[in-house]
């Protein structure tokens, strides 16, 4: 068979002024365009979990023109986040109403399976280890079942790994090279939409395969940069260790996704740093410590926050920045919140910054929760889960003063000015600690 | 002095972007043909004003792509340092002339 895998990638955002805004905000539009640039790992899973003998091809969904005829497949499969599913719908209705089968998978897929079946085949929940073979050999005999199951648990384990096909982004231009060490989260905080959702338990990748396809991707694409598509890597410093200690002689840069607890170790710091890690990226999500009651159960951020400027401190005087993120709209913020962030980053010296909107992603502890309390402005916004447009309403102000103040931030903080001020501060730490 | 200047950025450029010194060019894009990403410009930008005790002007800091641009920037920002320095020295001894009324 020849099997497409159709990436739906790219930034969405709804809102017009924020939109327009983004354009001429340079920090702002530079991480939009570097996660609009990623390659779909997932869909690079399932080309790896696919048989021998079947021919795979990879296709970003901007490849695609919506004018021309369909790319000939005789199977295609679909994986989406939830701001671009209504695109991936309409693309999997057109590729059955050609008479080809479709199966989507992916997170919101498998938050919504009742929703995405309307629109394929057959769908595929969690992860596509343990199942997407007999997807495949099911599509070949003519017999798709409408769901299949994948693993929730020990998706590293020999019997279901499979080595991503890094092959397939041969001759494309992306920035920089997605590879997973870890899947989950332990701290499972209430808006989080991401692999925590679709697993049982934290799990980590056998270090030596983390290594090898570190290789196997520099080999194909020549791409020295790398993000660890994680969404917490160093929960286990122990483990963390390791792996820095394994790719640091890779002579890679890297960025990845991780909780303020790193900078309790000095040592994994040290590690991290000395084996090319450009950036993490910490959910800092508020410095209104009352904002974070709740957020998780067992209230690991409210417990975090009072020393966050000392440990942002801590990891950028290492020569690893740190992209704070901040949402906007948690339940106990007031119209007050907008200039407490600006402080709060000026403060902090962050070199980079990520502020988004508070959103309710479907399947999520918190969409149940708004959706009980009556407070989601619409049944069904999925093309509005961008993480800009505000979906809800907010407990202590309107939804147009959160928009407001989103503006009003975003030009605060997003502007030339203060970007020069942020690598000055960040200069300066960078002198004292240089001998 | 600006030879000398400039051996010493390339030093620095070499050590924190891991790259061979020899094959370093004054006028090399540091981004575009060096593949210096943007935490390591900041970081030799710094290394730069510690080594010379001097800060390059903050709304330059993104013109800084090339070694011999950073050098004549360390250079400028020395001399005139050295001018300002001399004319200080000079101004006082002139104040303390008309104190004393003679001269050092």
């Amino acid at each position: 068979m020849r099997i497409g895998l159709i990436a739906m990638s790219g930034v969405r955002v709804r809102n017009e002024e924020l939109a327009r805004l983004g354009l001429t905000l340079p920090q702002f539009v530079s991480r939009g365009k570097v996660i609009a640039s990623l390659p779909s790992l997932g869909l690079l899973t399932v080309a790896g979990l696919t048989p021998p003998g079947h021919e795979v091809v990879y296709r970003e969904v901007a490849e695609l023109k919506p004018d021309l005829a369909l790319e000939p497949f005789d199977l295609v499969g679909i994986s989406s986040f939830t701001a671009q599913i209504d695109e991936a719908y309409a693309l999997a209705d057109r590729y059955r109403a050609a008479g080809v089968p479709v199966v989507l998978g992916g997170l919101h897929v498998s938050l919504m399976p009742d929703e995405a079946a309307q629109h394929a085949d057959s769908i595929v929940l969690y992860g596509a280890e343990g199942v997407w073979p007999q997807v495949v050999t099911d599509a070949e005999a003519g017999r798709l079942r409408p769901r299949y199951e994948g693993l929730r648990a020990r998706v590293f384990d020999d019997a279901y790994y499979a080595q991503p096909r890094f092959d397939l982004l041969a001759g494309r231009p992306y920035n920089r090279i997605t590879v997973q060490t870890s899947r989950g989260c332990p701290l499972n905080c209430e808006f989080c939409a991401a692999s925590v959702r679709i697993t049982s338990s934290y799990q980590q990748k056998p270090i030596e395969r983390v290594v090898r396809e570190i290789q196997i991707a520099r080999e194909t694409t020549r791409q020295p940069f790398f993000e660890l598509a994680d969404d917490n890597t160093f929960v286990n410093k122990k483990w963390g260790k390791a792996l820095v200690r394994a790719i640091a002689p890779l002579d890679i840069r890297w960025f990845t996704e991780t909780d303020i607890s790193i900078a309790d170790d000095a040592e994994l710091l040290e590690l991290v740093a000395e084996s090319g890690c450009r950036q993490v990226l910490i959910g800092l999500e508020s410095p209104d410590v009352g904002a974070l009651d709740g957020m998780d159960p067992r209230n690991w951020k409210k417990a975090r926050a009072p020393r966050y400027l000392e440990a942002i401190d801590r990891i950028q005087s290492r020569g690893v920045s740190v992209n704070g993120c901040f949402i906007l709209g948690l339940d106990s913020h007031t119209p007050d919140v907008f200039e407490t962030v600006r402080d709060f980053v000026r403060e902090s010296g962050l070199l980079e910054v990520q502020i988004t909107v508070q959103t309710p992603f479907p399947g999520t502890p918190l969409y149940r929760r708004l959706q009980r309390e009556g407070r989601l402005l619409q049944d069904r916004f999925w093309d509005r889960c961008t993480l800009f447009d505000v979906t809800y309403q907010p407990k202590h102000m309107s939804v147009a003063d959160l928009e407001a103040g989103m503006r009003w931030l975003f030009s605060e903080i997003y502007n030339e000015q203060e970007f020069l001020r942020r690598k000055r501060q960040y200069m300066e730490i960078a002198k004292a600690c240089m001998n | 002095m600006r030879t000398n200047i400039e051996a010493r950025i390339r030093e620095l450029i070499g050590r924190v972007a891991k790259l061979d010194v020899s094959q370093l060019q004054s006028d090399d894009d540091l981004v575009e043909r060096l593949g210096v990403d943007s935490l390591q410009g900041l970081q030799i930008l710094a290394g730069v004003e510690k080594q010379f005790d001097v800060r390059l002007p903050d709304d330059e800091l993104i013109k800084m792509r090339t070694i011999g641009r950073i050098a004549d920037a360390v250079h400028k920002l020395r001399s005139a340092s050295k001018d300002v320095s001399q004319s200080v020295h000079h101004e006082g001894h002139e104040a303390h002339e008309e104190i004393t009324g003679r001269a050092l």
